[in-house]
């Protein structure tokens, strides 16, 4: 029994001199530099939220011994490594957010090369107090454009790295499911497209689960990009006769763009369609987003389209229509930005929560910017109604922009990484409009973007967490459709709804 | 002594199995040939693990495309089928002899199967980990058999939850079949009913747990595990047979009586016959072989192996081998013939029962094409349309190496570097593959290397600037276009030419004829001329001046009278088909699925 008793106490000596020996410090004696390290991915000179999971990075330049001290006014976290991923636990990062609200954090990175130290130039990060929406919601998808195999609406928690299916297609026959959409960053209010078989659009509204199909005898299509009202019972839809084409030449893959396209609004309540004849023209309207008061309705649209030369690129407009929530009744169109003055088409307009700005995207032509080098993002200042070109941008894509519920930070994807998949990006708003360097969503594993092969598409900032599982996703995608109803009072082309379409557009 | 000689015996012959198992998977299946046709992939990195473990049964999946990596080298393969089968014999002899003294029947008959089974080249090896994972859970339990009541409902309620996390439904199920069929039929074993009624509760309700849990797999998916979508399979049953064979064997070796053989001659026989047992099994294991093989299916594989490899002669052997009227078989000899020199010459001397359909696969693409239509455009030097239909492949097959090493390579070719580099990190952790991406990595951001490099800088000449949409329904209309831009894309022409022939459109052919001045052909290819013979007849206009061969002229005469005798009478197709079939002529009135359509209707 003695022997055993000195046997642990011999360990617990062993072990306690090993955890205070090795415990991690900052070198004394080092070459400074009047470099920043290179770092993957760019965490340097950006805004970071308070609630944010670890940014954890990889130094890039080369070294035998990696040391990075993290500190704030108060705080301080060294971390040493002999390799050159530098994962930051948790709770002490979280503490270190907390300790430098809305003041700054500090990253000294020393790199130990043949058997010398050297720092590299302090990068210094800002953290802001208020928070960025707990979650995002996102479909996956690979590279292809004609077919599919392995898709889903994901969520990722933001605070940390967890991340779960919200549905995937393994439970719907391989179903290609998209425009995922939440009202007011609310999951409880949520859409989800199928667009195979069984096709439809699943609703979840408080709590209650149905299947929609929102095609009908009077619309070109189902509902495709959806919208919805902040009062949380209509959804604005496009319907669209989409196609896509594949360049032969150029760095673009393939082109999106539609025959025809009119804009439909889905009474939840209801269970009814209705359109507007300013709505459902013969010109491409599209795209619609509700303003943060349901007001007004924002959408794109062009009158280009050339029957006889389908090939000619298609220059998108911004404009809004009033509409009476009480009446429901629609107002003047207002066209608020003309790609004749731009220069470039417009797109895919999101209006922040607090009504203050429009962020959408710019692009040489079309709507459908995922797919095109030239897409930007824009902010336009709805107080005045002036636009500017974001500092986010890159050379490459930037689409699929979402407000956070506080409007102080938005996502966008981005193909800046390696050209070909998009990526998530974060960055702040401040009372100005001005926008912060974007940083891509953190992962645990620094290197994770080098071997991700899919996209992030469509991220869309939620303030929680989806609860509803996937089973019940799934059951309700077999479950008796609904069929919305179109409504009788609208008079349009002879009750045709939505534009008629030509057979030559067919 | 004689207990000795008896367990070397035995050894003896197990490691005879061995052997011949390992070169009947060396010498006729080829482990290469299955890599080939299943395109495993294992990558190093934690994400690649990580990736497999977010569902349940992917440690089953992630093992499996660890071993299965190694097909790629024939004798490493070998030795892992081999292995793996003896293996999972050797287990299900344990398993079955625990109970009572067997003849070895199950572990032979498992072996069977598994030779069986393996010897398919669509087959994945993740069925036999988990079979293998539900006989190793099994011995187990049996081990703790004779064990308190404690301790086998403790094994039952953790081993469930494991088996079916690490590897699926079917292993926890395999388990329980095996488990239930041990304990109904041990009269001594106690608590039977208790521990069997436990153990398929535990097992359905994990399996509803773990579906309601995870968005990856509903209940019935998570029940069928290895099995789902598998019904379809030509190894279907095999699969079947291979999970039931232990448990059926547990319950007949307690139903079947025990023979006894009173009359002495007939007790004689009886162990004269287990002297040439051994024999006797050596002769059923290579009648296994002789039914597993099927050489008709490694034909089929090895035709895409060897145009993969430019080996075109073999292409060619083995097509002629194989059923014309399979795509696929009709698309790679037209390749084959194109390097060979002889498309423009020998093209119908093969049935082209899909048309055009037979020669570019974008109009009719399906799965399992959709590397076949990138590889056509990648060798055509059309990088763009190779690019977008690896892609596709990709979304469909997402870690299969070649259509990994096939997205580096167009998008080097392309000059977009950053897509390039990220395929070319993904395939650097792979073991196999290592070499391959470290030697394109060279290339990435060095236009100087590129262009010393005679495929790479040829694909970059070709490239396309002048901007036009791909016609995957209508592939001619982008060949005539890349003909614009580069004239002296030979094989662009040649695909154009047959394209048209192909679908009767013989005056764009006779349009196009004016792209064939840079071949320099030493004469004119005998099927152009041909079509443009029937095109100066069919044509109204007649005004053309072909420079036509006297022979040529006087076969079409010749052709044209038996045709219109054949019209009359249809005792002529014999003559027609003795003289012409290799024409074009007899493909346009005889072969073409255009012609066939015509007449249907």
């Amino acid at each position: 029994m003695k022997k055993f008793i000195y046997v642990v106490v011999a360990l617990v000596l062993v072990i306690t001199i090993y955890i205070f020996s090795s415990s991690a410090h900052v070198p004394t004696d080092f070459v400074v530099l009047e470099k920043e390290a290179t770092i993957f991915p760019d965490y340097s000179a950006i805004t970071i939220p308070i609630n944010m999971s670890p940014l954890n990075f990889a130094i890039k330049n080369p070294g035998e011994k990696f040391s990075v001290k993290l500190s704030t006014e108060s705080q301080a976290l060294i971390i040493e490594t002999s390799t050159p991923d530098i994962r930051i636990p948790k709770k002490k990062w979280d503490i270190l957010l907390t300790s430098a609200r809305n003041g700054k954090i500090f990253v000294d990175i020393f790199v130990k090369t043949n058997g010398e130290w050297v720092k590299f130039k302090t990068i210094e990060n800002q953290v802001v107090a208020k928070p960025i929406d707990k979650y995002i919601a996102f479909r996956k998808i690979n590279a292809g454009y004609i077919l599919w195999q392995n898709m889903g609406i994901y969520q990722r928690n933001l605070e940390n790295y967890t991340q779960s299916p919200i549905l995937l297609n393994d439970e719907t026959d391989n179903n290609c499911m998209h425009c995922h959409t939440f009202c007011k960053n609310d999951p409880e209010k949520m859409l989800i497209h199928l667009r195979a078989s069984p096709s439809g659009t699943l609703l979840y509204n408080n709590g209650e689960l149905k299947f929609i199909n929102t095609a009908s005898d009077y619309t070109m299509s189902a509902g495709v990009y959806p919208s919805w009202h902040p009062n949380g019972n209509l959804v604005a839809f496009s319907v669209n006769r989409i196609k896509q084409v594949f360049p032969s030449f150029g760095h673009e893959n393939v082109e999106v763009s539609d025959n025809a396209s009119d804009i439909v609004v889905y009474d939840i309540a209801k269970n009814m369609l209705t359109t507007s004849p300013k709505l459902s023209t013969k010109d491409l309207e599209n795209i619609p987003a509700w303003s943060h008061d349901g007001r007004y309705l924002y959408y794109i649209s062009s009158n280009d389209y050339d029957y006889e030369n389908p090939a000619k690129a298609v220059m998108y407009d911004l404009l809004r229509i009033a509409y009476n929530e009480q009446s429901g009744e629609w107002g003047a169109v207002d066209t608020l930005l003309r790609s004749s003055d731009t220069g470039k088409s417009i797109s895919f307009p999101e209006i922040s929560p607090d009504g203050k700005h429009l962020l959408f995207c710019m692009s040489d032509f079309g709507y459908f910017t995922i797919h095109r080098k030239s897409s930007d993002l824009y902010m336009l200042h709805l107080d005045d109604l002036h636009y500017e070109r974001l500092a986010v941008n890159s050379d490459d894509t930037e689409s699929f922009h979402s407000w956070s519920s506080n409007s102080e930070w938005f996502c966008f994807v981005s193909k800046r990484l390696d050209g070909l998949y998009s990526r998530v990006y974060f960055s702040h708003v401040d009372e100005n409009g001005q926008a912060s360097k974007p940083f891509i969503l953190p992962q645990d594993d620094p290197d994770y973007y080098d071997f991700q092969a899919w996209n992030y598409n469509r991220p869309v900032f939620i303030k929680d967490k989806v609860t509803l599982d996937s089973y019940k996703l799934s059951n309700a995608a077999y479950s008796e459709k609904i069929n919305a109803s179109f409504d009788p009072s609208v008079d349009i082309d002879a009750l045709s709804g939505a534009t008629k379409i030509d057979e030559k557009m067919r | 002594m004689s207990e000795l000689i008896k367990r070397s015996a035995v050894l003896s012959l197990w490691l005879a199995f061995a052997l011949l198992i390992y070169l009947y998977f060396f010498y006729f299946i080829d482990p290469t040939i299955i890599d080939f046709n299943q395109q495993n992939l294992f990558l190093t990195s934690p994400f690649f693990f990580q990736k497999y473990m977010a569902f349940p049964g992917g440690l089953g999946n992630y093992l499996s495309s660890f071993l299965s990596q190694y097909y790629a080298y024939k004798v490493i393969g070998s030795i892992i089928l081999t292995c793996l089968i003896v293996f999972a014999a050797y287990l299900a002899n344990r398993l079955t002899m625990s109970s009572i003294k067997s003849s070895g029947l199950a572990s032979l008959l498992t072996l069977f199967l598994l030779v069986n089974l393996l010897s398919f080249y669509s087959f994945n090896l993740v069925a036999v980990l988990v079979l293998l994972s539900s006989f190793g859970a099994s011995l187990a339990y049996f081990k703790l058999h004779k064990k308190a009541l404690f301790y086998r409902i403790a094994f039952v309620v953790i081993v469930n939850p494991v088996l079916i996390y690490l590897f699926g439904g079917s292993a926890a199920i395999s388990f329980s079949l095996i488990i239930t069929a041990k304990l109904l039929t041990d009269r001594k074993a106690q608590y039977s009913l208790l521990i069997v009624f436990l153990q398929w509760i535990t097992v359905v309700s994990l399996l509803f747990l773990f579906a309601r849990w995870s968005a990856y797999l509903s209940f019935w998916m998570a029940i069928q595990g290895v099995f789902y979508n598998q019904i379809t399979q030509p190894y279907f049953y095999q699969l079947l047979a291979l999970f039931l064979l232990v448990p059926v064997f547990l319950v007949l070796q307690q139903i079947v009586p025990r023979v006894t053989y009173k009359n002495k001659l007939i007790g004689k026989t009886v162990q004269l016959g287990k002297g040439v047992e051994p024999i006797l099994m050596i002769a059923l294991l290579v009648f296994c072989f002789y039914l597993s093989y099927n050489s008709f299916e490694k034909d089929k594989v090895e035709i895409h192996k060897y145009a993969e490899e430019g080996n075109w002669r073999r292409v060619v052997e083995l097509g002629e081998s194989l059923p014309l009227n399979e795509r696929v078989v009709l698309f790679e000899i037209n390749r084959a013939l194109f390097y060979q020199g002889r498309l423009l010459e020998d093209a119908f001397k093969y049935p082209q029962y899909y048309g055009e359909s037979g020669l570019i696969l974008t109009p009719n693409y399906s799965n399992h094409v959709l590397y076949l239509c990138s590889d056509l455009y990648h060798r055509m030097a059309y990088s763009k349309g190779s690019l977008h239909w690896a892609y596709e492949a990709q979304t469909k097959f997402e870690d299969a190496p070649r259509v990994l090493k096939r997205i580096a390579e167009d998008n080097i070719i392309l000059g977009n570097y950053p897509t390039a580099e990220k395929f070319l990190n993904i395939l650097s952790q792979s073991v196999i593959h290592q070499s391959w991406a470290e030697d394109r990595v060279k290339y990435l951001y060095n236009d100087s290397l590129i262009n010393a490099d005679k495929k790479l800088k040829y694909s970059r000449d070709m490239m396309i600037e002048m901007p036009f949409y791909a016609n995957t329904k209508s592939p001619y209309k982008d060949l005539i276009l890349i003909l614009n831009e580069h004239p002296d894309n030979k094989m662009a022409f040649e695909y154009l030419m047959l394209s048209l022939m192909m679908r009767h459109d013989l005056g764009t052919l006779a349009k196009a004829m004016s792209f064939i001045k840079p071949f320099s052909y030493t004469k004119m290819p005998t099927l152009l001329e041909e079509a443009l013979m029937l095109f100066q007849v069919l044509d109204d206009e007649k005004k053309h001046n072909y420079p036509f061969n006297k022979e040529t002229v006087r076969r079409f005469n010749h052709f044209s009278s038996l045709l219109s005798k054949y019209k009359k009478d249809k005792r002529y197709k014999a003559e027609l088909t003795k003289y012409y079939k290799d024409t074009y002529w007899y493909y346009f009135q005889f072969i073409s699925p255009m012609m066939n359509e015509k007449n249907s209707n």
